[in-house]
């Protein structure tokens, strides 16, 4: 390119050479001058001459030309930024306007990439960092009693008062219970989650109240008035943010009670709660013996005490109550609510980043390919003068514009499948229900597609700009290869695809098998076709062993007739319901066996949940108040010295004590093992016992095995619970596989999110492979037609490439099982039935990938093998 | 007058002519040089070191803007142009100039 011709493009770039521009125009003059001059009939030499004498001091304007301009220039360059930003901007999106196609598909990953990054953030940091609604949550501890028999116990109501009076290692202890209340309003009763505090509760909390004001030391004394507070969100939802709610009564608990006030949402506790009632310390038994060890206490640790010092305390004083344990324990509460779900919600924030990381390697290596094909077009503007300096802002400002805008992009749509996307999060979660997109969420996801932009902007940024552009011009002809440590780059960038890859697939193929493992267990019993509704009879409607049997027999008797029903039964703590009644048998002779679950069950509940005996006969009609005491085991129960109790044993449990004429019930059958305690425990033993020769219960479900549809039987059953009594609740109805299914919420989500993880970063994987491989070939081109002008064959060719496809997959998937090894180790907790080494998973995982790999890579090869050699040597 | 004064004086005087001339649109300095010496038939009369001077200061100030034309006779050159600031600030000075020069008139006059 000729001198004259690069300055003409200076004013591309604004700031050229000034002392040549200044030179340029100042000849301009002195020539057309003389020009003038000559033709007035002056010979050139002093035409020239003359022209110079008349402009005056040339050298002193010259220079003063030059200052001038370079006085703009540099201002220009600083305070015109903005001005050349905005034309870089321009450039930037024409150019990728120009090729929308390059920029879509790594910008549209990072989009993805952020909003799944937002989202599990925004629920990670809702359930993990949002605070507890006390003033000072880091001192706010969960307190307990610790007995020597059971380990850590609840809180006693007389122990829990010792701790209040003495304990000076910490202040506001209280307690609270929760409880379910049915609700009677005119369109039906409905059962609340209530919680019943004690004094203090309120002290510990920070401004509560919305409107109304908390329970006073007198609402509990034995005999004071019942009163209510409700949840913020009960009384928008239930009572329609009802202005006058404070001069209203609720029928609640067979009661009138009026509300005394309105809880924040957010502010009460525990977060879920509906309402809050005094806990009055009327029922002897309960309140007065410190065996019942039934209150969750807390209390707020004074300042220089810890969690250590407060337990000894506490500990102290309780041995000194009667009836209260040795020992207490006092920790930390944020680590009570989250010890079960940090380490998975933190190995799912883990799991996001890998994914963020894949994308910002696919995205990188694709950016990055487009910048390598732009450096002819960086050359060209180098050469015509436009600075290095300006022409890498420019690149930077692109690939800021790029991850900004996916940024932005994904965070909207993050923000619109926020709700979506908290369905699918368990129940039991914390806080699960208050999240909300979070702005530090927003700020980090967007930055950080903001940096891959410009990181991988800065490689062609850096050697596009600087390199001397002939030497650049050369190098980026079409397929004349290009320099070895690009192609390292380039190939890392899959390589690190790769290896996230096997890291994530290698998790979820894990938590997978887990899975599988879990739900293919035999609970023990058939869940299917099975309807199960709770019952709970309000003590004040059935306050007496009279009532409670005469309900039971007369649902039992009417639910025969509901729809398809083959078999029904009454039942008190079920499988896999989270609840437990535990106890000893205690046998003729003697002995006691280890703790066993006893379930009260009416004749029936065999057949409902087809649980298999296997000897002796289940519970019939007969086995009612009045009839022979029986008992029906399973064959894991053992004396101490390992004797099974079979049918003709005699045996009886602590609930509702000995019934016989010698206190013992004679066994008189033995079914199958039922998993109890949730699927991946293994069965305990349990022991059942006639649910009408208990004196029924208050709290008890109805089983029904039907053909009809389950929708149509839950209908029934609420039906005809509503026509037997109104005022018990009828909301909690659904089928035993629908409570298996929620029993593995927890496990199903974090193996669905996972698999999803894993999913998209194979896919990132392979199409970064194929892309990588792509551009390999592209780049490649004229020493590919070389290699098959000299007789390299087209299958050779086409082999070649894949082979290179084959070892990047390859060393990839090697890394990935290297980082594998430590990384799911952290699973260990969350696995059942498989081991994180397990060589199942990761072969399986291996040979999906190089299959898949291999035929990613195949399109690349065929296109290698398709090169012309005599086009290519034409090129060259 | 101080010499400084003066050179200040005869600067703005400068600029300002210069600055009415491009009102015409796009020019390059040798057309600007000719331009006023034919409109003001050598009455103000400043060498072209001074108009050249004048142009690169004007556009450092931003009143002015410069790219690279072909001449009429095909040569390379550079073109002024006015720009919007260029175009206020001629206005002000122009203003200023007359309410100057009828100032000084009116005393001159009085003094006689």
């Amino acid at each position: 390119m000729g001198r004259r011709e690069r300055r003409r493009g200076s004013h591309l770039s604004g700031h050229a050479d000034p002392g040549r521009e200044v030179d340029d125009e100042l000849d301009f003059h002195l020539r057309q001058r003389a020009d003038e001059l000559r033709a007035r009939g002056l010979p050139a030499a002093e035409a020239r001459r003359r022209a110079e004498e008349e402009f005056g001091d040339l050298a002193a304007t010259r220079r003063y030309c030059e200052a001038e301009d370079r006085r703009r220039v540099r201002r220009e360059r600083f305070l015109g930024l903005p001005r050349a930003v905005a034309d870089e901007l321009r450039l930037a999106l024409r150019s990728i306007g120009r090729r929308p196609g390059a920029v879509v598909a790594p910008a549209g990953i990072l989009a993805a990439a952020v909003t799944l990054n937002a989202l599990v953030f925004t629920v990670v940091r809702g359930v993990l960092f949002s605070p507890l609604p006390f003033p000072d949550p880091d001192r706010v501890v969960a307190v307990d009693e610790v007995t020597e028999q059971y380990g850590l116990s609840r809180v006693s109501y007389p122990v829990l008062a010792a701790w209040r009076r003495e304990a000076r290692t910490v202040d506001d202890v209280a307690a609270y219970l929760e409880t379910e209340l049915p609700l009677v309003r005119e369109n039906g009763t409905t059962r609340v989650r209530g919680v019943a505090v004690t004094e203090g509760f309120f002290d510990l909390l920070d401004a509560p109240m919305l409107s109304g004001h908390p329970f006073d030391a007198d609402a509990h004394q034995p005999d004071a008035p019942p009163a209510v507070l409700l949840s913020e969100r009960l009384w928008r939802g239930t009572f329609g943010a009802d202005p006058s709610i404070l001069r209203r009564t609720l029928r609640l608990g067979g009661r009138e009670v009026p509300v005394l006030g309105v809880v924040r949402d957010g502010r009460g506790f525990p977060d879920d709660a509906d309402l809050w009632v005094a806990l009055e310390p009327t029922s002897p038994g309960l309140m007065e013996v410190a065996g019942a060890k039934i209150l969750v206490g807390l209390a707020r640790l004074r300042p220089g005490a810890t969690p250590d010092l407060a337990a000894r305390e506490l500990g102290e004083i309780s041995s000194g109550v009667v009836g209260g344990a040795p020992h207490a324990s006092a920790v930390m509460l944020t680590q009570r609510l989250l010890g079960d779900v940090r380490t998975p919600l933190l190995l799912l924030e883990g799991a996001v980043l890998l994914v963020l990381l894949a994308a910002c390697a696919n995205a990188g290596g694709m950016l990055l390919a487009r910048g390598v094909r732009r450096r002819a077009e960086l050359a060209v503007r180098v050469s015509v003068g436009a600075g290095a300096f300006r022409v890498a802002g420019g690149l930077l400002l692109e690939g800021a514009l790029l991850g900004l805008g996916s940024g932005v992009v994904g965070l909207a749509l993050a923000a619109v499948l926020l709700k979506p996307a908290l369905a699918l999060v368990p129940d039991d979660l914390p806080h699960a229900g208050a999240i909300a997109l979070d702005p530090v969420v927003a700020a980090f996801a967007v930055g950080l597609a903001l940096a891959t932009g410009v990181v991988t902007a800065l490689v062609p940024a850096l050697t596009g700009s600087r390199t001397r552009p002939s030497a650049l011009l050369r190098e980026s002809s079409p397929g004349a290869g290009e320099a070895a440590w690009l192609r390292r780059l380039l190939e890392g960038f899959v390589v690190t695809q790769v290896a996230l890859a096997v890291l994530l697939t290698a998790g979820a193929g894990l938590l997978l098998r887990s899975f599988v493992a879990t739900v293919t267990e035999d609970p023990g019993f058939d869940p299917t076709h099975v309807t199960v509704m709770d019952v709970a009879l309000p003590d004040y409607r059935y306050p007496d062993v009279g009532a409670r049997l005469s309900f039971a027999h007369e649902l039992l008797r009417r639910a025969a007739d509901l729809p398809g029903a083959t078999a029904v039964a009454l039942g008190r703590n079920l499988p896999i319901s989270e609840s437990t009644m535990t106890s000893p048998l205690l046998t003729a002779d003697g002995m006691e066996t280890g703790s066993v679950q006893v379930a009260l069950v009416s004749a029936g509940y065999f057949d409902v949940m087809r649980i298999p005996v296997r000897e002796g006969r289940g519970f019939e009609g007969d086995d009612r108040e009045g009839g022979p005491p029986v008992l029906v085991v399973d064959p894991d129960i053992r004396t101490p010295d390992g004797e099974t109790i079979g049918v003709g044993s005699r045996a009886h449990s602590y609930y509702g004590g000995p019934d016989g004429p010698d206190g013992l019930r004679n066994v008189v059958g033995v079914v199958g093992p039922v998993r109890h305690d949730g699927l991946r425990a293994a069965p305990p033993p349990v022991a059942y016992e006639p649910f009408f020769q208990k004196g029924g219960a208050a709290g008890f479900s109805l089983l029904v095995r039907s053909d009809a549809p389950a929708a149509v039987v839950a209908q029934a059953a609420r039906t005809l619970l509503g026509s037997l009594d109104p005022e018990i609740p009828a909301d909690r109805v659904g089928t035993m596989s629908a409570r298996i299914s929620r029993s593995v919420a927890g496990p199903r989500f974090y193996t669905v999110v996972l698999s999803v993880f894993g999913i998209l970063a194979v896919v990132l994987a392979l199409a970064g492979c194929q892309a990588g491989l792509a551009h390999r070939v592209a780049a490649r081109r004229r020493e590919i037609g070389l290699r098959m002008a000299l007789g390299a064959t087209q299958p050779g060719v086409r082999g070649m490439v894949l082979r290179r496809g084959l070892a990047l997959t390859g060393a990839g998937a090697a890394l990935g099982l290297l980082l594998s090894i430590p990384a799911t180790r952290l699973l260990d907790a969350q696995l059942y039935g498989v081991t994180a080494g397990d060589p199942v998973t990761y072969a399986a995982l291996l040979v999906l990938l190089l299959a898949a790999a291999a035929l990613a890579s195949d399109l690349p090869a065929r296109r290698a093998a398709r090169v012309d050699p005599a086009e290519t040597l034409r090129e060259a | 007058m101080t010499e400084i004064a003066s050179a200040n004086l005869m600067r703005g005087t400068v600029d300002l002519v210069v600055l009415r001339t491009l009102t015409q649109g796009p020019m390059h300095g040798f057309s600007i040089a000719r331009w006023i010496r034919e409109r003001s038939g050598d009455a103000v009369s400043f060498e072209d070191a001074a108009l050249y001077q004048s142009l690169h200061r004007l556009e450092r100030q931003g009143l002015v803007e410069s790219s690279w034309g072909r001449s009429e006779n095909n040569r390379r050159a550079r073109f002024y142009t006015l720009t919007g600031k260029g175009r206020r600030r001629l206005q002000d000075e122009t203003d200023a100039f007359h309410s100057y020069a009828a100032a000084i008139t009116s005393l001159l006059e009085t003094e006689k």
